[in-house]
């Protein structure tokens, strides 16, 4: 982060940039988490090393969140621009 | 009344005694195969359990595999219903590889193994292999783009043969250098512009040559080791004359599922036998479908391929 000569916009750049990292750690964190795990991994196991099965279904969780994620974001821009244009 | 004559005063009339009769004796059908199917899914999936259940670290990436099917809905529609339950239960990552035309996928595979060559040559003369269990870990842009522990698996005869000439091509041949561009003539004149689009498709394709014969030779074998083979059984059941045997393999949906579900464990389970050059290449001959409209080229691709022994020798199918 370049503490310039800009002064207050640069601060407020920073600002917003730590809300987004922080939406971004929320969302890695609570979200994925949650919901591949509820998905992917049985209540009732017995060992706490992940297993193959699990393993192969968070990769592919993770990898469809992601996926998921950006294509909605993508969509809300694009509907955010359009708003704006109009 | 005699006995018969009570029987018929009891039953519902005759049309009532066919139309009940044959409706029931279709779904008694249907529903005898499906409570089968999901058994025969059910032991398939505890078979394949055995896999999934061992543990794995974080650093690992699970066993990948490409599969080429046909290029049809038919070859999609059987690799979901069949094969791919029974790689999910193993834990087996898959890449489907579904060619736009016939013909596509002998393309592919012989860029592939050229592309290993090219990595090859280009690692640093001194270079010893070093196992790194870390390797997963790295940018997946950086890591090598041909990998021998990927298998190349044949979803039905028109792949496997496609496949088998992509890996003889792709083994004993060099890649060609790419052809020379021909340069384009600026259009100076606006009036020429309309006349120009039309002459210009017939130059390009006088300049499009045929392809010329790869050169193969055993000189240009890989010192890498190829990759794994595998064969799953694919019919080719599409179209109006398939209709009947669709119909067909409806009701008889378990054998099916168990005759391809074992081939997939097999597949799942990487056990892998020699190649053997007399027999395996004609796997699922029966099966080869070649349809009228074709080119020239993609007909010869559905003809039986030679594997030299050279490459046979190098070369591991799953069993």
């Amino acid at each position: 982060m370049n503490f310039g000569n800009f002064g207050q916009q640069t601060q407020v750049q920073s600002n917003v940039n730590m809300s987004m990292a922080e939406q971004e750690l929320e969302m890695v964190t609570t979200f994925i988490v949650d919901s591949c795990y509820r998905k992917c991994v049985p209540p009732k196991y017995q060992d706490g090393e992940l297993n193959k099965g699990e393993s192969v279904c968070i990769d592919r969780c993770v990898a469809k969140y992601f996926e998921v994620n950006m294509k909605v974001g993508q969509k809300l821009t694009a509907q955010a621009n359009q708003g704006q244009l109009r | 009344m005699s006995l018969l004559q009570s029987l018929k005063s009891r039953l519902p009339s005759r049309n009532w005694c066919i139309f009940l009769g044959t409706t029931s004796t279709i779904t008694g059908l249907a529903i005898y195969d499906k409570y089968h199917l999901r058994n025969v899914r059910k032991e398939l999936d505890q078979k394949a359990a055995i896999l999934a259940n061992e543990p794995m670290q974080t650093w690992e990436v699970p066993r990948k595999v490409k599969v080429y099917v046909a290029p049809t809905h038919w070859a999609r529609y059987w690799f979901k219903q069949y094969i791919k339950p029974v790689f999910d239960s193993a834990a087996l990552d898959y890449e489907v590889v579904e060619p736009k035309a016939a013909g596509q996928i002998h393309h592919t595979v012989r860029d592939l193994i050229w592309t290993g060559k090219d990595e090859q040559r280009a690692l640093p003369p001194g270079h010893r292999y070093e196992p790194n269990p870390y390797a997963a870990l790295g940018n997946p842009l950086e890591r090598p783009k041909y990998s021998a522990d990927e298998g190349l698996i044949a979803v039905g005869p028109n792949a496997w043969r496609e496949v088998l000439r992509g890996l003889k091509e792709g083994a004993l041949a060099e890649r060609p250098p790419p052809a020379a561009v021909t340069p384009v003539e600026p259009t100076t004149n606006a009036d020429s512009e309309k006349t120009d689009a039309p002459s210009d498709t017939p130059n390009d394709e006088a300049t499009a040559t045929p392809e010329p014969p790869l050169e193969l030779s055993e000189h240009n074998l890989p010192s890498f080791p190829l990759p794994q083979l595998g064969y799953i059984t694919g019919r080719n059941q599409s179209g109006w004359t398939g209709f009947p045997r669709r119909v067909y393999g409806w009701f008889t949906e378990r054998d099916t599922a168990r005759e391809i579900g074992e081939e997939a464990l097999k597949v799942a389970f990487g056990r892998v036998r020699e190649f053997d050059v007399d027999h395996d290449p004609s796997l699922g001959s029966k099966d080869v479908y070649v349809n009228k409209e074709w080119s020239e080229e993609q007909k010869k691709s559905a003809e039986s391929v030679e594997i030299p022994r050279t490459v046979g020798e190098k070369l591991y199918i799953y069993n």
